[in-house]
């Protein structure tokens, strides 16, 4: 399993065990930010695990939706398929 | 293009600018013109947008305040209104001191109302408990306080400032119609003016401990943008700021659609003694650099691109 893939697999564990409420199941294609499922809290444990996942601090300036709308949106964007961070 | 220090120089140097405590000035001469010059523009962008003009409270009170959730905000800036007791021996006191001004900034009562950190707050609080049945907006200007301590300069973070502010209640695609039609126009007033300025995204400076979080859902969700005015060296200058504050006003204040769901709100504000250093900046203190025309004209009361 690439680097990327194991990212999705374990955060959408945390997300679906920790974070989304009874009824709620996050796929890797699920807007994060569409609903309420993240709140000022639980943004900073996303963003801490993606910081955790990739070795560096992600800068403000990265923090923005484009970048981090769904699951596998992050991983594609702080996960290259040849594991080199693109940050 | 001179630098905000070098500005605040000459216009200290004629006697133009004058400051009472750290964050509390004032202007004299043709400055308070372009001053009003520039208000009197903001106050026509504001009514293209809406004739609902309010004239804001000079303060707010702390039960409006918790109610929005300021202290788990922005207590840092707090500022409050207080007096002297209406005893007729503790004022006999003060008038018979030494130092009157001393013993009566000692006597000083418990604070009952604040001075208002922003324009908006009064707005919501009189909406409150109410169902609105179509898209209200309304706009206000007012002095607000904001203690910055060691961040403040003149004219650029001021202690006391103007500040014009439009607000939107309504549904979400009202308030997001609202927030860019306030774009549109607000580019219009940067070309009257002459200054360059660029729109980006920004986050609020909440209080610590959430406040990264605070700040990152705001960033992610693209909800706060500002006008940034660049000073010779780089350094941005908020100008303007265009806030979609999803439904956290509607809730805390129980402003409801006719559905029962909550309201949606948005507010777009203007710091004025801001938009006159951009400008002074921009072309020097002289009046005869300024540029010629700052009323706001007809074309800037209409957006580009709309019939509205």
């Amino acid at each position: 399993m690439s680097q990327r893939a194991q990212f999705i697999h374990r955060m959408l564990v945390w997300l679906n065990e920790e974070v989304a409420p009874k009824g709620v199941h996050v796929e890797a294609e699920t807007p994060l930010f569409s609903t309420r499922l993240l709140d000022s809290l639980r943004v900073l444990e996303l963003i801490a695990f993606t910081e955790q996942a990739i070795g560096l601090p992600i800068p403000d300036s990265h923090i923005r939706m484009d970048n981090f709308q769904t699951v596998a949106r992050i991983a594609a964007v702080f996960l290259p398929l040849d594991d080199h961070v693109v940050a | 293009m001179l630098s905000p220090e070098e500005v605040i120089r000459r216009l200290r140097e004629r006697g133009s600018l004058w400051e009472v405590a750290p964050g509390v000035s004032g202007l004299r001469g043709p400055v308070v013109s372009l001053l009003r010059e520039i208000e009197a523009a903001l106050a026509d962008l504001a009514r293209a947008e809406t004739s609902n003009e309010w004239l804001a409270p000079a303060g707010v009170s702390f039960e409006t305040l918790e109610r929005a959730q300021y202290f788990a905000s922005f207590p840092q800036w707090l500022t409050a209104a207080s007096h002297l007791s209406g005893d007729e021996a503790a004022l006999q006191h003060i008038a018979v001191s030494a130092s009157p001004g001393a013993t009566a900034r000692s006597s000083l009562e418990r604070a009952d109302v604040v001075l208002p950190p922003a324009v908006c707050y009064n707005t919501y609080a009189a909406h409150a408990d109410s169902v609105i049945a179509a898209p209200v907006v309304m706009t206000a200007q007012g002095t607000c306080w904001r203690y910055e301590g060691e961040r403040l300069a003149a004219l650029e973070r001021g202690w006391a400032f103007t500040m014009r502010e439009i607000v939107c209640l309504g549904a979400q695609h009202d308030v997001k119609e609202f927030l860019d039609r306030s774009v549109e126009r607000v580019s219009g007033l940067e070309r009257v003016l002459g200054i360059d300025s660029e729109m980006i995204a920004a986050s609020d400076p909440f209080f610590a401990p959430n406040a990264r979080g605070r700040a990152a859902l705001q960033r992610i969700k693209g909800l706060k943008h500002e006008l940034a005015f660049r000073f010779l060296d780089g350094r941005p200058l908020a100008i303007a700021s265009f806030n979609d504050h999803e439904l956290f006003f509607g809730e805390a204040f129980c402003i409801s659609l006719p559905d029962g769901s909550p309201a949606w709100s948005g507010c777009v504000a203007f710091g004025l003694e801001r938009w006159l250093m951009a400008v002074l900046v921009t072309h020097g203190v002289e009046p005869s650099g300024w540029p010629v025309t700052l009323s706001l004209n007809a074309e800037l009361a209409q957006p580009r691109g709309t019939d509205k």
